[in-house]
């Protein structure tokens, strides 16, 4: 009945007004996927999706905003199917206060205690359904948010469909306010109640997460069986300061919180995040801090700054370090020049988990190095370090972007030691050709090697993979671009110094993209791609894993 | 059948539709933290507004040759205004890149991707051109260099849509080496 109404609400909205967009992704695939790999035999299955999102915006003159999202997805590229209305807004703006009404995707501060998104690409929407107000009077804005969900995540970011459910009801209020000289400065509450049913506390019993084995240290499987639920309750005070002096930007941010482990207790928790940005002889300095201390609670509402850089090239995408809310402390300095037309960029970032009671604690200097042969992989350490080049050049002509990224990561996984080291080169170059045409090459390669080391067997494994990434793109006269891609892997797994499994893996596809108006682009995309982040046609976009098929995309506002 | 159906409905709808639709209202704060309106930027003349985020390389790209159009017809009453939509991930690099580039035109951030949600974006570069009455002259989405060409005509054209009375100077200050010989001949 409520999404019969929506849609009613929506086509009269349609009717009644002029001022309305709608915005159309349209995804159809069918191919091949490879779901696991044994020893030169990969399992594949088929995998084809068909995926319509349809955004409806229409705006009133009196500031009345209504948007609604239709999906018709069986199956999408990613997740579960769906089929209706996705997510409902009301939005209503004032001279001096604001209202919502519906799916609610709000962020507070940097998002340490709230910060609700929707990411179609990953599947990942934790929005709440409800009303949000602010109101601002002078110097000062109120601001108050009430909301329910059913919070829909995975065990494991790589599974298809979610597969852990939570039911959500969140409170949250606070007030902000603003001075020339002291800043910005906000203080808020939020009260989260959370239920989470016996299947789903059942597969942190028997899964592997940190979650399920603190789970493990203190219930038994007989503790489960007289059990339906559990309830789970969570309470921030979250306090923000901006402040902004003679070129300098200092951002501190910091939660105290209590909340409620799954059949456990209260404990109490922290979150604190600062940045800094300053410029000392036209290099821009930013420097981050994370220090977020709440272990094994289950972060639904907030998203905090990860604190460190994600790789915006094909490969490097590749081996984005996995951030663990709950437990983790980070540093990342990022450096920007100016040299005539072009500008360098420098980066270094590095985190691991808080130390452990009875555990060798990990230094500063010991992170910076990362040697493997160090006892430090208890606190799973992540460092790493990007440079570029980039700008254009030849009288505008010529645009590149050269790049250099190193990646470690530490991590341990029952008696394994485990480390993955990449060493990658992007790199990007554009020519303008004249007449409305360009040509655009991305050029990547990355060596990257696995090593685990079992303490109890005494094994010693290492996997090296060189892969290597090449796309091309020629753009006829703003109207059509016709894209080639290929990725190769070359792979040696030994045991000690015994190779018992080498060979390479290709993926090569073609792509036609037409542009069919300045805001419509309809691609045709055939052969097999290894999925992650892709760059051609004039635009970046998330792709799923995919082989030896069609797919064709839409993309369209109208 | 039903995705045919479907399909058909979503096209005629999309040649029906001639109207490019109005900029919702909204208030974003700039990089200094001054909450701005959206439609104080386009109440003096007409904006090339767009979304980007730091991970978007065409962004970058198309946001060089908006910088020139920018400085080009300020005079005019043109200018170019830049939405970042670098969420709580990555927002903090932001001021250092654009201080860097030494850009001219102002930015504003919008991490919550209200501007780029509520005007149907969904890939990036995302960019509208909007008349002085806050209606939407033309969206653009994606960017390959040599497009710069056919953007700058579209701003040209949408200048002289709204300040008719200026459209010769306008012209001459887009192409001033052909306008040079058009007047040389008629002396």
């Amino acid at each position: 009945m409520i999404k019969y109404s929506i849609l009613g609400l929506t086509l009269i909205s349609i009717v009644f007004t002029l001022d309305v967009n709608f915005s159309l992704e349209t995804k159809y695939g069918d191919g091949s996927k490879v779901t696991g790999q044994a020893s030169n035999n990969p399992l594949i299955s088929d995998y084809n999706f068909i995926e319509n999102l349809l955004d409806i915006n229409t705006i009133f003159d009196n500031g009345v905003f209504i948007s609604t999202q239709l999906e018709y997805s069986d199956p999408p590229a990613f997740g579960t199917s769906v089929k209706g209305i996705n997510n409902f807004l009301v939005d209503y703006m004032g001279d001096n206060y604001s209202f919502k009404l519906g799916n609610l995707y709000s962020l507070y501060g940097r998002g340490l205690s709230l910060n609700m998104t929707q990411n179609q690409n990953i599947d990942y929407d934790n929005s709440v359904n409800g009303v949000e107000f602010k109101y601002n009077y002078n110097d000062f804005n109120l601001f108050g948010l009430w909301g329910m969900s059913e919070f829909n995540y995975r065990s494991n970011p790589a599974f298809i469909e979610t597969d852990l459910v939570l039911d959500n009801k969140v409170y949250f209020s606070g007030l902000e306010y603003y001075n020339d000289l002291f800043g910005i400065i906000q203080y808020s509450i939020l009260y989260e109640k959370s239920e989470i049913g016996i299947e789903y506390i059942n597969k942190y019993f028997i899964g592997s997460s940190d979650i399920g084995k603190e789970l493990i240290s203190r219930v038994t499987s007989n503790d489960l069986e007289n059990i339906n639920s559990d309830k789970l309750t969570t309470i921030d005070h979250n306090i923000a300061w901006n402040y902004q002096f003679l070129g300098l930007d200092f951002y501190i941010e910091k939660v105290w919180n209590t909340y409620t482990k799954i059949l456990g207790d209260t404990e109490s928790g922290s979150k604190l995040y600062l940045s800094l940005y300053f410029d000392i002889t036209d290099i821009g300095i930013t420097y981050e801090y994370k220090n977020y201390d709440q272990k094994y609670y289950i972060p639904t509402l907030a998203g905090a700054p990860i604190g460190f850089r994600e790789g915006n090239s094909t490969l490097a995408s590749r081996n984005n370090h996995s951030i663990n809310w709950s437990d983790e402390v980070g540093h990342q300095i990022e450096f920007n020049r100016a040299i005539g037309d072009l500008i360098w960029m420098g980066n270094v970032s590095f985190a691991y988990k808080h130390e452990q009671e009875g555990n060798h604690a990990i230094s500063f200097s010991e992170v910076l190095k990362m040697d493997n042969e160090s006892h430090i992989y208890h606190q799973y350490p992540f460092r790493q370090w990007y440079s570029e080049i980039s700008g254009y050049t030849l009288n505008d002509k010529y645009y590149f972007k050269l790049g250099i990224d190193q990646f470690d990561e530490f991590k341990m996984k029952g008696a394994s030691n485990e480390g993955t080291s990449a060493l990658t080169f992007p790199s990007m170059f554009t020519f303008d050709v004249g007449g409305g045409n360009s040509i655009t090459s991305y050029i990547e390669y990355q060596n990257r090697v696995y090593t685990s080391r079992d303490k109890d067997l005494l094994l010693e494994r290492s996997d090296n993979y060189k892969a290597r990434y090449i796309s091309l793109t020629y753009n006829y006269i703003n109207f059509l671009s016709f894209s080639i891609f290929y990725d190769d892997e070359q792979f040696e797994k030994k045991v000690f110094d015994v190779v018992w499994d080498e060979g390479i893996d290709i993926w090569r596809g073609y792509d036609i993209t037409a542009k069919v108006n300045s805001s419509s682009q309809f691609s045709v995309f055939y052969g097999s791609q290894k999925g992650g982040l892709v760059c051609a046609n004039g635009v970046c976009a998330e792709q799923p894993g995919f082989d030896d098929g069609i797919k064709v995309t839409l993309r369209t506002i109208f | 059948m039903n995705n045919i159906v479907l399909s058909l409905i979503i096209f005629s709808f999309m040649f029906l539709s001639a109207d490019e639709g109005k900029v919702p209202v909204l208030k974003l704060k700039d990089l200094n933290n001054k909450r701005l309106d959206l439609s104080s930027l386009y109440e003096d003349g007409p904006v090339a507004i767009n979304a980007w985020n730091m991970s978007c390389e065409p962004c970058k790209k198309e946001m060089k040759y908006l910088n020139d159009f920018h400085i080009k017809y300020q005079s005019q009453g043109f200018k170019f205004v830049s939405v970042n939509i670098d969420s709580p991930r990555s927002m903090s690099k932001v001021k250092s890149y654009i201080k860097s580039m030494k850009w001219d035109f102002p930015v504003l951030s919008d991490p919550r991707a209200e501007f780029f949600r509520k005007t149907g974006g969904k890939v990036m570069p995302y960019l509208l051109l909007v008349n002085k009455d806050g209606s939407i002259f033309k969206r653009h989405v994606g960017f390959n260099p040599g497009e710069e060409v056919a953007l700058e005509a579209e701003i040209v054209e949408m200048l002289a849509l709204n300040f008719p009375e200026r459209s010769k100077v306008i012209e001459s200050i887009a192409k001033p080496d052909e306008t040079k010989i058009e007047l040389d001949k008629t002396e």
